[in-house]
């Protein structure tokens, strides 16, 4: 029924979700282990190697106690973007008895920041994706977009579904360092590296202004005309210039001219796409568990901002550069793990050799219109540093040392606490 | 609104288009400046009626600002490829601080604001603010920058947005003005406060004002003036402050000798406290600072063809650039610039250009200046600029190696300065060489940290990796910012 641990390792179970992130931790405890589940949610345009519903009936098996209680220490929801969040919609987390529950600050119902900042997001979500869909834009962009919706079952899930009234914390706390005080997981200490608060990590968290969707959707366009400060005597149009030899050569704009200024004029619809994901990773929870030897570094989809953060700081530096397991940010793309991160752990390999032990681990899928994820050169750079790198849609076909296999379902590593 | 001006015409249009949006820009493409109009935000409108519509065509500021991007294009077209993490900030720190002190041309708003101050302009206020209404108009609670800041050299080695960027070059010069500022009203208020130093509490004597305000527009010509000679002596590619902070010393000390406001001082310290410093100096004094002078250089003096047809084009009035590809018509032009392609190929090591890549004219013009003495002083200006190909390399993001060497000569030719940035070459002279090597590596590193932040890398298709570094207009760069 539910999976064990050995006493001398953490086991770290990836889910394979296809395009997004489902992980669990267990760390050897008294009578069962500390279990801490880390997302579980598919990107919208990712191909399904199983539907989401079979993986959360997975989870919840290799939960369930002999008693027959599915039990978690905590649940983490690092942001809400549905590929770590929509897996919560599933009515069957409603017996899942849940200690604690962690999300990032800008959760928290009572913060009024968080709110602004969530709000903002989620307005800017639903009408970015109105607008594009409108449009019969790019489905590439009404891809990307939708990806930030906020999926409301789920959300309601982690702050009020699972049994046994768990504690909610929204970290980090205004005061006080990195690390929490907690006892739901026995000697496991948890720090916590983002998002901070920094005014500049939170300005990236700010998605662009609702009134670019709204030119975008052209839904001021009938309005705007109607009261448009040009009285319509000013008004002059295309084939009236054209018909009127002087006033063409006083404008003197041609076809290309004019084309190129209502491409000037027009919103760039990938942009905003961009910058609203990028506005949601900003949120990202970034966790470090350590419990002897074994230190896991969970970064979410947290971008260069709030790594930015950590690595300018001594202290946050100092602490990831101990990790021995790397959840990959982002699913292996470019941003979501700095080249200079990357650079230390091969410092690292080549400084102490076989005994620096690392585990990595990527839950992605390649998606035919986003090349660039997972970058291969991370991977490369990754594997540099590393002989134990596992990508979730590599399947058992291709199975690296270091880890188990369970056919395409799930991977696991054992990562040793002395 | 939107208003052009071409370079193959000589008369300046302005015309409507419709253009809905709370940006404003110069499109380097239309070589025109685009204005939008939007409506005030109806919650935090500020001073603004909500929901008033406000014309971008309309703040001093805005016009001011983009107007001057359009002439730094003019003057520099290279200096649109951001090579490395100050050039972009340099368009838009120039921009600004050329708007700033368009404010203390108003005598009557200068006026009211030292009477408001007590003479001390560094404090918040309208003068040293930008496009205040369209800040407030946006919903930001404040103007849209400002010319103050704390200094701290972390700023500088952090920020990387081209608006923010901008902001430290501008609260550097701005700083240098105050600086001299308060010097050349030190006698003054002796004066007034019978040398306590302490103003009186309350409105300060009408006469007082007149003088300070004459003082303060006097000190902001000065240090604009400053500011825009610095132009002459910039290389024509890759700048950074630090060469910014060489050419105005280098400028100011070339007309001005004696050194009577102390400007240059202040300049220096400003940057210094910014943690802005020129690279390959010694020190920060003077002689160090001011650009190496060619007098050691074994080259004969421009081509007198061309400079005699630069004289008499002068004189027939302002003309189209021309050379290279984009040679006009115009066979005056021509002859002058063939003339000084010859040169330059024959003297490339002295030059700093590479024997081996093609060398392009990239603008000659001369220059008029009057020293404090009244005495006409006529230099004359060459660019060079050489470029390698990176096409084939993702690494460059889209932007080729570019390098070249602006030449400063006196009216009968004998050159004075070569500003150069080198490409990498095995025949440039040795010093030159590893200084080309790392302008190479530091694009490269510059590339990197964009793509770092880049938002857009992972989702983005083949074109836009390709090109990535390549700024096509400027309503992008605003877009980070605006809307």
């Amino acid at each position: 029924m539910s999976v064990q641990t050995k006493p001398d390792r953490v086991t770290v179970r990836m889910y394979n979700v296809g395009f997004g992130d489902a992980f669990l931790l267990l760390f050897p405890g008294p009578e069962r282990p500390f279990r801490v589940l880390i997302d579980c949610g598919t990107h919208s345009a990712s191909p399904r190697p199983r539907p989401i519903s079979e993986v959360v009936e997975q989870i919840v098996t290799d939960v369930t106690d002999e008693d027959g209680q599915a039990r978690i220490d905590v649940v983490v929801g690092t942001h809400r973007h549905q590929d770590h969040v929509e897996g919560f919609r599933q009515a069957a987390w409603g017996d899942v008895e849940v200690k604690e529950v962690w999300m990032p600050w800008t959760e928290d119902p009572n913060d009024p920041e968080a709110r602004m900042i969530r709000e903002k997001q989620s307005s800017s979500a639903r009408q970015l994706c109105l607008a594009l869909e409108r449009l019969d834009a790019d489905p590439d962009y009404l891809a990307l977009a939708a990806n930030s919706l906020t999926n409301e079952k789920a959300m309601r899930t982690l702050h009020a579904g699972f049994k046994g009234s768990p504690r909610h914390r929204f970290l980090p706390l205004k005061e006080g360092g990195s690390a929490i005080e907690t006892d739901a997981l026995g000697q496991v200490r948890v720090n916590v590296l983002g998002p901070s608060r920094d005014p500049e990590v939170i300005r990236d968290m700010d998605p662009p202004a609702g009134e670019s969707y709204l030119r975008l959707l052209g839904v001021n366009e009938e309005a705007s005309s109607a009261r448009s400060p040009f009285p319509a005597s000013w008004q002059l149009s295309v084939e009236e210039v054209d018909d009127n030899p002087g006033l063409k050569a006083a404008i003197a704009l041609d076809k290309r001219d004019r084309d190129r200024l209502a491409r000037q004029a027009a919103v760039d619809a990938f942009a905003l796409a961009v910058a609203l994901e990028k506005a949601v990773n900003g949120t990202s929870l970034v966790l470090m568990f350590e419990l002897g030897d074994a230190h896991l570094l969970c970064p979410g989809d947290a971008q260069w901002g709030t790594w930015h953060h950590i690595l300018s700081d001594t202290a946050l530096r100092a602490l990831v550069e101990r990790t021995t397991f790397l959840k990959v940010g982002h699913h292996g793309s470019h941003n979501g793990t700095p080249k200079e991160f990357v650079e230390t752990l091969q410092e690292r390999r080549k400084a102490e050799g076989a005994s620096a032990e690392l585990w990595a681990m990527i839950s992605t899928h390649p998606i035919k219109m986003w090349k660039e994820i997972p970058k291969a050169e991370l991977v490369e750079g990754l594997e540099e540093a590393t002989k134990r790198v596992a990508r979730s849609d590599a399947g058992d076909k291709s199975p690296v040392s270091g880890f188990s296999h369970w056919d395409d379902a799930v991977i696991e590593a054992e990562v040793p606490i002395r | 609104m939107g208003g052009g001006s071409r370079s193959a015409k000589t008369r300046c249009g302005c015309f409507h288009t419709p253009f809905a949006s709370r940006n404003a820009f110069f499109d380097p493409i239309l070589d025109a400046v685009c204005f939008g109009y939007f409506t005030a935000d109806t919650e935090k409108p500020g001073e603004n009626l909500p929901g008033q519509t406000v014309f971008t065509c309309l703040s001093q500021d805005i016009i001011a600002h983009e107007v001057t991007h359009a002439v730094v294009h003019r003057l520099r077209e290279h200096f649109l490829d951001p090579t490395n993490q100050d050039v972009l900030g340099f368009h838009e720190g120039f921009s600004d601080i050329v708007a700033i002190f368009q404010h203390f041309t108003f005598p009557g708003v200068l006026r009211e604001a030292i009477q408001e101050t007590q003479g001390k302009l560094n404090q918040a206020g309208p003068m040293i603010e930008l496009a205040a209404q369209f800040g407030h108009a946006t919903g930001r609670g404040g103007a849209l920058r400002t010319a103050l800041d704390d200094p701290d050299p972390k700023r500088y080695q952090d920020v990387v947005e081209p608006h923010a960027r901008g902001s430290i070059l501008v609260a550097a010069v701005f700083d240098a003005f105050f600086a001299s500022y308060q010097a050349r009203i030190e006698d003054l208020l002796r004066i007034a406060t019978t040398g306590t130093g302490v103003l009186p509490e309350g409105a300060l004597h009408p006469d007082l004002v007149d003088r300070l305000a004459g003082e303060a527009a006097d000190t902001a010509q000065t240090i604009l003036t400053m500011c825009i000679r610095a132009f002459e002596y910039l290389p024509p590619v890759d700048i950074t402050y630090g060469d910014y902070l060489r050419a105005l010393v280098t400028a100011d000390f070339d007309l001005v000798a004696e050194d009577g406001a102390a400007q240059r001082t202040a300049m220096v310290e400003a940057f210094r406290r910014r943690g802005i410093f020129p690279e390959g100096v010694i020190s920060l004094a003077e002689d160090s600072l001011i650009w190496a002078q060619a007098v050691d250089v074994a080259i004969e003096p421009m081509p007198p063809l061309a400079i005699q047809l630069q004289m008499a084009s002068s004189a027939l009035g302002f003309q189209a650039r021309a050379g290279g590809a984009r040679a006009s018509g115009d066979p005056i032009n021509k002859q002058a610039y063939a003339a000084l392609h010859a040169w330059a190929v024959k003297h490339a090591a002295a030059l700093d250009l590479d024997p081996e890549t093609k060398v392009e004219v990239n603008g000659f013009h001369a220059t008029y200046r009057v020293r404090p003495n009244g005495e006409l002083v006529i230099e004359l200006v060459v660019q060079f600029v050489q470029m390698l190909s990176t096409l084939d390399d993702s690494r460059y993001g889209g932007l080729p190696l570019r390098g070249g060497s602006t030449v400063v000569a006196s009216a009968d030719g004998d050159v004075r300065f070569v500003i150069s940035k080198p490409l990498p070459s095995k025949t440039i002279r040795e010093g030159k060489r590893q200084e080309a090597e790392s302008r190479r590596q530091r694009q490269l590193a510059f590339v990197g940290r964009h793509d770092a932040e880049d938002a857009a890398v992972p989702w983005a298709g083949e074109d836009y990796f390709k090109g990535r570094m390549q700024v096509k207009d400027f309503r992008v760069i605003h877009q980070g910012l605006i809307g």
